[in-house]
């Protein structure tokens, strides 16, 4: 008898016409993956047929409030059939120094072992990465059961459902237990254009760290050659074993007319650890959505996020905490500088059980709006069901503060550089977090190329 | 029983039904329905259109489901939308209205005779939609202060009325305003003239009776320029065994340089404690419009009752450098569930709002805040500050936040902030090992959350409020 009233997102509308973007995707992901092991197909199917209940995302849904998708919707996107070639020295260009022998490679959402570089990591004892194509029938049904068809039934995110529906060659990545894989890895996934077309690319992820395994990756997304649109949907499954140990670095660098839809999944067992380090700075369109579950005692999960946007780029950044298991903790920083016609959303909730006691969550969210078109959107919320917890969240929108310029200045520093210390300072507090040195000079240098290049040739060293 | 658990003992002590007959429009609504309570109030024309353009637009929409709430669907049809006292006779003096009724009052522990003597207080007591009983108007008649009932304020002065009415909160608003819009019986009107400090506070009472009858208020307060008022509004209801459905519209306007003070203490019943069932409905739209500069509107809420509390007293700050405010504390005990929060829009230049909102959640209770603070394009030199606390007695109940802050320029500054909190068992020994007993201390750290609201209220509103939270967290702790 009772309704209960939730959010409209998953209220059927009646009678809409379907958008051009939902109509070809459903039309790509027909087409069978003749690569993947036979129970892959199951998965895509289902996917497929839950993708046809799903609506597809418009504005007047609660979630995609803040999405300016016509541009998305308007388009006809086709899969990718095409692997274009990219040179040594292309992706010489994209790897860390860190990561020289242990960088894995996607084209186009799919999986390329040839291009891969694993010397590194082949030599770590309890370290697997199997490619979707490579397991037999008895591992995928095995993958399947256990980790991904359960969530399918239930999923509402439209792009989500696409990725799996598309799915292609995906990997798996295995540690094994006490297992430290002590180089980070690179995930470099690459859009390589290669014609006119606007295609879609879906590429899988799934890591398993078994108890008191310690991982750290570094998520690199790319776009390469790009003579059109592109929508990558990116899905990523995390599993923490009891004491596991998890770092990733999302680092962002889609290229100008790049749509990136990146779905996560990630649970943490007892006394493990993730730690995510979102770094957005480009593409057009982009939305990551988090979803960690807490499901061990003493869990802890740390999101940090660092969002430099312009022109008329959008980062919409949607964070999901369960904490199931009580002494568990979690902690959000997310920062945005925002300029131009810029907007970037912030959407983040930490949701605590009943009887997840004596956790502790903290959120907080800072921008900075620097243009008078810029739009900021912050949602720290809170849904709490258990009485000893402590929980904290705040946002702040504001601007450089006039008082510390002024500080500045009267110390001898030009407008430009009391400016540019202040966004640098802002910024570094997250920068500094990194776990890859080479990024931390790598991202500084590009905040100040970024500066100059706005501001004139301006700050100072 | 643990200390904490105890909580749900505590009754709705103002359950009780004064028997009054009633002069009652069978249930349902049709447009029928719409014109007989048009023409039983005897309105001017206008508001036929009003009313028929409210009903239309709300046959058109859908109950809104996005808050985070439980309840079975509402059976709009089996409401009576009209029921007014027997009583036809303009009353001049206190001394001629009904005994029973000013017996019921009395039983609320409010006195029209003591208020009127002691505290100067003017009451417009609105019984089951009807006003009974306006005191001290001649004094504020003085001043050129209106304060009356709005079916009296559409007679004596319709183009005030038709000028503002619905300038706020339009028609088509929601849901719930539609439906008020369609079939109002009656709420409050003040109208300040230009450069007038309203001499007293006003004051009204609300009261449902008569057993499934929707009070469906409608008050609307305008502040001429440089004028200033403060507005208290207070809640009981006997308590019934079916669900009261309560939608009322507040609409404010503030002209250059007024400033409106809006202070309501709610304590309708919220239901069987074990069950939920029988509890009102409170889905109430406020809304103030800082129309002029400089103008300013703060809304001060204490929520203790209902089943079901729907609000979001909110201030469009449309005037340059006009200031919003809002302080709430919500209380949240057994079932009752509340959806409660603000919006402020920010338009004009140099615009500034607060917001103070404390939730207390206890026994199995769900307590959200959903605010928002949006900021225009136009609202250059915005300020905002927001703080939301909640508290959490007991391991049964719910503290949600939903705050949205949406920033469209670069001139904003927007802060915001939330904590959680619990009254701990370390903290209630804290005081008993100083010789305070348990319920004393839960009311001394409940007080002490609250203070930042309760120091917004008028004085003897304060010392009521103090009062309330404590009288229903009675029995929370032994």
């Amino acid at each position: 008898m009772n309704a209960v009233m939730t959010t409209t997102a998953n209220q059927p509308e009646t009678a809409r016409p379907k958008t051009l973007a939902e109509q070809t995707i459903a039309a790509a992901t027909v087409a069978p993956a003749s690569v993947l092991p036979q129970p892959f197909n199951r998965l895509r199917q289902a996917a497929q047929n839950r993708l046809s209940q799903v609506p597809f995302p418009t504005r007047r849904q609660e979630r995609y409030k803040y999405c300016q998708l016509d541009g998305l919707s308007n388009t006809a996107f086709e899969s990718f059939q095409v692997f274009p070639k990219i040179s040594a020295d292309q992706l010489a260009a994209l790897t860390l120094p860190e990561c020289q022998d242990a960088r894995l490679v996607f084209v186009n959402g799919r999986y390329q072992p040839q291009l891969s570089q694993t010397k590194a990591l082949t030599a770590i004892k309890g370290f697997h990465i199997t490619p979707f194509s490579g397991m037999d029938d008895a591992a995928a049904e095995a993958l399947l059961t256990q980790r991904l068809e359960a969530q399918v039934a239930g999923d509402d995110n439209w792009f989500s459902l696409a990725n799996t529906a598309l799915l292609d060659d995906g990997l798996h990545i295995r540690v094994d237990r006490d297992v430290v894989v002590d180089v980070p890895v690179q995930l470099l996934f690459v859009m390589a254009g290669a014609d006119a077309t606007p295609r879609i690319a879906a590429p899988r992820l799934v890591a398993e760290l078994g108890p008191y395994a310690r991982l750290t990756v570094m998520e690199h997304y790319v776009g390469l050659n790009n003579a059109s649109a592109t929508l990558n949907t990116m899905g990523f499954d995390v599993f923490l074993d009891d004491g596991a140990s998890m770092t990733t670095i999302l680092f962002q660098e889609d290229h100008q007319a790049g749509f990136h839809f990146n779905q996560r999944r990630v649970q943490v067992g007892r006394h493990a650890g993730f730690n995510q380090h979102t770094l957005a700075f480009s593409g057009l369109l982009s939305r990551f959505d988090n979803h960690v579950t807490v499901v061990g005692e003493q869990g802890d999960a740390r999101l940090n996020g660092l969002l430099l946007l312009n022109s008329s780029r959008q980062s919409h950044h949607h964070l999901l905490i369960d904490h199931q298991a009580g002494h568990s903790t979690s902690n959000q920083l997310y920062k945005s500088i925002v300029l131009d016609e810029a907007r970037g959303e912030f959407d983040a909730t930490v949701k605590i059980a009943k009887g997840a006691q004596q956790t502790n969550a903290a959120q907080l969210n800072k921008n900075l709006v620097l243009s008078p078109l810029a739009k900021v959107y912050t949602r720290p919320q809170l849904l709490i069901d258990a009485d000893d917890v402590k929980c904290a969240h705040g946002a702040t929108v504001g601007q450089l503060d006039e008082e510390e310029q002024f500080y500045l200045t009267s110390r001898g520093l030009s407008p430009a550089q009391a400016q540019y210390m202040l966004i640098d300072g802002f910024a570094q507090e997250l920068i500094d977090q990194l776990p890859i040195a080479s990024l931390h000079q790598r991202l500084t240098g590009e905040l100040q190329d970024w500066f100059n290049q706005r501001f004139g040739q301006q700050a100072a060293e | 029983m643990s200390t904490l658990e105890q909580l749900t003992n505590q009754d709705y002590k103002f359950g009780f039904k004064t028997d009054i007959e009633t002069d009652i429009l069978p249930k349902g609504l049709n447009e029928t329905v719409v014109r007989q309570i048009w023409e039983k109030k005897g309105e001017p024309d206008f508001m036929l259109d009003f009313r028929l353009k409210a009903y239309a637009q709300w046959l058109k929409m859908t109950e809104p489901r996005w808050a985070h709430l439980t309840f079975p669907p509402i059976d709009y049809q089996d409401i009576s939308y009209y029921a007014a006292p027997k009583q036809k006779v303009q009353k001049q003096s206190l001394d001629e209205v009904d005994p029973e009724l000013l017996a019921t009052f009395e039983k609320l522990g409010l006195s029209l005779n003591e208020q009127k003597r002691l505290s100067g207080v003017a009451v417009d007591a609105v019984f089951d939609s009807v006003s009974i009983a306006t005191t001290f108007k001649k004094d504020l008649a003085r001043h050129g202060v209106i304060f009356c009932s709005i079916s009296e304020a559409l007679k004596e002065h319709p183009d005030l009325v038709k000028q503002y009415l619905g300038s706020v909160v339009p028609t088509t608003d929601n849901y719930y305003a539609a439906l008020n819009s369609a079939v109002f019986t009656d709420g409050s009107f003040v109208y300040v003239p230009k450069d007038t400090v309203c001499p007293m506070e006003l004051s009204t009472y609300f009261r449902i009776n008569t057993e499934e009858t929707g009070q469906f208020e409608r008050t609307l307060i305008v502040c001429d320029d440089r004028a200033q008022v403060s507005y208290l509004e207070g809640c009981t209801a006997p308590a019934f065994s079916k669900n009261q459905l309560h939608a009322a519209v507040v609409e404010l306007v503030a002209l250059e340089d007024a400033s409106i003070k809006y202070s309501t203490v709610q304590n309708w019943y919220a239901g069987d404690p074990k069950t939920g069932q029988g509890g009102i409905y409170n889905f109430v739209t406020k809304r103030g419009k800082c129309a002029g500069a400089r103008s300013h509107i703060s809304w001060t809420q204490v929520e203790t009752g209902s089943a079901i509390t729907w609000k979001y007293p909110s201030c469009i700050l449309q005037g340059d450098h006009s200031r919003g405010e809002f302080y709430s504390v919500a209380l949240t005990n057994n079932c009752q569930q509340a959806d409660t929060g603000t919006k402020m829009i920010h338009i004009g230049k140099d615009t500034k709002s607060t917001i103070i909102s404390k939730g207390i959640s206890a026994g199995k209770s769900i307590n959200c805040y959903r605010g928002a603070v949006t900021i225009k394009k136009s609202a250059k030199g915005a300020r905002n500050f927001t703080q939301c606390d909640s508290m959490l007695i007991g391991d049964q109940c719910s503290a949600n936040t939903f705050p949205y802050i949406d920033v469209e320029n670069d001139t904003a500054k927007v802060e915001h902030e939330a904590s959680t909190s619990k009254v701990s068992e370390e903290q209630i020994f804290y005081f008993q090992s100083r010789g305070i007993g348990p319920e004393e201390a839960v009311a001394t750290i409940i007080s002490g959350f609250c203070k930042d609201v309760f120091r917004e209220l008028p004085a003897e509103f304060a010392q009521e409020a103090d009062a309330l939270l404590s009288l229903k967290l009675e029995n929370s702790v032994g």
